[in-house]
C-alpha cells in the first residue's frame, strides 16, 4: 500500500466511524428536526456553498476573526513585552490581564453592543480572548530567557542581532503552541459573538436564523464550515510557521 | 596602563573584593590565577563592563574592543559552528578561525551537537573572531586534550591583550606571561 494511501486511510477512517454513528443515532431520533443526518446536513452545506449569502457570511466571518486574532496576538505580545521588562506595567497591568481572562465573552460582547457597530463586536471580542493567552505565555517565555547568553550576546552582538537570533528562537516556539491554540479560541469567540450582535454577514448570524427557524440541518452544515475553516486556517498556519523555522534554519 | 581602582564588589553578604587595585599591561598575556571562588570570573566580569561593581572604576580599555570566552561556551545551540563564529564577524574570518581549532569538520555542526571540548573551541573562535584586541579568557583550556590545548595557546598568543584566568599550574606553563596576578 502506498504511504499517501495509507496516510489518507489513517486519517479518514476515524472520520468516517464517526460519521456512521452519526447515521446511525440520526436513524435512532428519526427526526430530521432534532438530529438532522449526515446527508440532510451535506445537501444543506451544497446549498449554503451554492449560494452568494453563504460565501459572504463566511467571508465576513473569515476576516472578522483575522482582524480580531491578529490585533490580539500583536496587543498580547506588546503587553508581555511592556510587563516582563517594567515592574511598574507588571504591577499595574497583571490585575487587567486576570479580569480579561476571567470575565465571559458574553459578557464583553453585551457590553461592547452597547458603544460599538456590530459587525465590529467579534472582532473586539475575539482580541479579548487572543490577548491574555499571548500575553501570559509570551511573558514567560521572556522572563524564562537564558541568562547566560543574554550576557553574551551583550558582549558580541548588537540589540538587533540579540532579538533577531538570541531572543527570538528562544520563545518562538512556545509563543507558537499558544498562537496555534488561540486560532481555535478565536473562532468560537468570534462565532458566539456574531450569534449575540447578529451582524448583516457572518455564519454566527446565519446559525441564529437556523436555530430560530428550526433549520437544524443548515445549523449543522455550518457547524461543519466552521470546523473545516478552523482545521484548515490552523494548518495553514502550522505549515507557514515551519517554513519560517526552515528557513531561518 | 590598564588599571582598576578602588574595587568594591559585594554578592548578597559575600564580599569577593573590598577598594582593591589591579594593574595590567597594555599588551601581551596576562595570567590570572587563585583558589576558586577567589574572584578571578569576577574581575573579569569587571574588566568587559558586564558587571557594575559597588565601587571602582577601570581605566585604559576606553576605545578598546573587549571580547570574552566565558567559562561556559555559551553557544546558541540551534545554530551551527559556523554560525555561532559568523554571527560575531564575516565567515572567512570565522571558517579560518574554527579551521585553526581543528574543527573543520564540525563547521556545519549544530552546536548542541558537539562535545564539550568541541563548544569550548568553537567558543574560543567566536571571541577571537569578534576582536583580538582585549580578549578575556576564562578556563580557556577545560575539557580540551594536549592538541587541542597547543592550538588554543597558539591562537590566544595573537591576541594583542589575553586576559587568561587558570587555576592549572600545567596550563599556565603554555605562556610566558607579561604579568601574573595571583588573587
Amino acid at each position: 500500500m502506498s504511504r499517501i494511501l495509507r496516510k489518507g486511510l489513517k486519517l479518514c477512517a476515524p472520520v468516517a466511524v464517526y460519521i456512521l454513528i452519526w447515521q446511525l443515532l440520526s436513524m435512532l431520533v428519526g427526526s430530521s428536526l432534532l438530529l438532522p443526518s449526515p446527508k440532510e446536513t451535506l445537501l444543506a452545506l451544497g446549498r449554503i456553498l451554492g449560494s452568494a449569502l453563504g460565501w459572504r457570511s463566511v467571508g465576513a466571518t473569515l476576516l472578522r476573526i483575522l482582524a480580531g486574532y491578529s490585533i490580539g496576538c500583536v496587543t498580547g505580545v506588546l503587553l508581555a513585552v511592556l510587563t516582563a521588562r517594567f515592574k511598574v506595567c507588571a504591577w499595574l497591568l497583571t490585575p487587567l490581564r486576570t479580569l480579561i481572562k476571567t470575565t465571559p465573552i458574553t459578557s464583553f460582547a453585551l457590553i461592547l453592543l452597547i458603544s460599538v457597530v456590530s459587525g465590529l463586536v467579534p472582532v473586539a471580542v475575539a482580541a479579548i480572548v487572543v490577548v491574555p493567552m499571548l500575553w501570559r505565555t509570551t511573558e514567560e517565555a521572556i522572563l524564562g530567557l537564558d541568562e547566560t547568553l543574554k550576557e553574551m550576546s551583550k558582549i558580541f552582538l548588537s540589540p538587533w542581532k540579540q532579538l533577531r537570533y538570541v531572543t527570538l528562537p528562544q520563545v518562538f516556539g512556545q509563543v507558537f503552541a499558544t498562537a496555534s491554540t488561540a486560532l481555535g479560541f478565536a473562532w468560537k469567540a468570534v462565532v458566539t459573538a456574531e450569534i449575540l450582535a447578529l451582524p448583516r454577514f457572518g455564519i454566527g448570524n446565519q446559525m441564529y436564523l437556523d436555530k430560530l427557524y428550526l433549520e437544524y440541518a443548515d445549523l449543522f452544515a455550518w457547524t461543519l464550515i466552521v470546523i473545516i475553516c478552523s482545521v484548515v486556517i490552523e494548518k495553514a498556519l502550522q505549515r507557514a510557521v515551519k517554513r519560517m523555522e526552515k528557513a531561518h534554519d | 596602563m590598564i588599571e582598576v581602582r578602588d574595587l568594591t564588589v559585594r554578592f548578597g553578604g559575600k564580599t569577593v573584593f573590598e577598594h582593591s587595585a589591579f594593574t595590567l599591561p597594555e599588551s601581551g598575556i596576562v595570567l590570572l590565577r587563585g583558589a576558586s571562588g577567589i574572584g578571578k570570573t569576577t574581575l573579569l566580569r569587571v574588566l568587559s563592563g558586564l558587571l557594575k561593581p559597588e565601587t571602582g572604576s577601570v581605566t585604559g580599555l576606553q576605545g578598546r574592543k573587549v571580547s570574552f570566552a566565558f567559562q561556559e561556551p555559551r553557544l546558541l545551540e540551534w545554530m551551527s559552528a559556523l554560525q555561532n563564529v559568523a554571527l560575531v564577524s564575516d565567515p572567512k574570518t570565522a571558517e579560518s578561525l574554527l579551521n585553526r581549532l581543528g574543527l573543520e569538520d564540525e563547521l556545519s555542526e549544530k552546536a548542541g551537537v558537539l562535545s564539550g571540548g568541541q563548544k569550548q573551541r568553537v567558543s574560543l573562535a567566536r571571541a577571537f573572531a569578534f576582536s583580538n584586541d582585549v580578549v578575556l579568557l576564562d578556563e580557556p583550556f577545560s575539557g580540551l586534550d594536549e592538541e587541542n590545548k597547543r592550538r588554543a595557546a597558539e591562537l590566544i598568543r595573537t591576541a594583542k591583550l589575553a586576559v587568561v584566568v587558570t587555576h592549572d599550574a600545567d596550563d599556565a606553563a603554555l605562556f610566558q606571561p607579561e604579568a601574573n596576578i595571583i588573587l
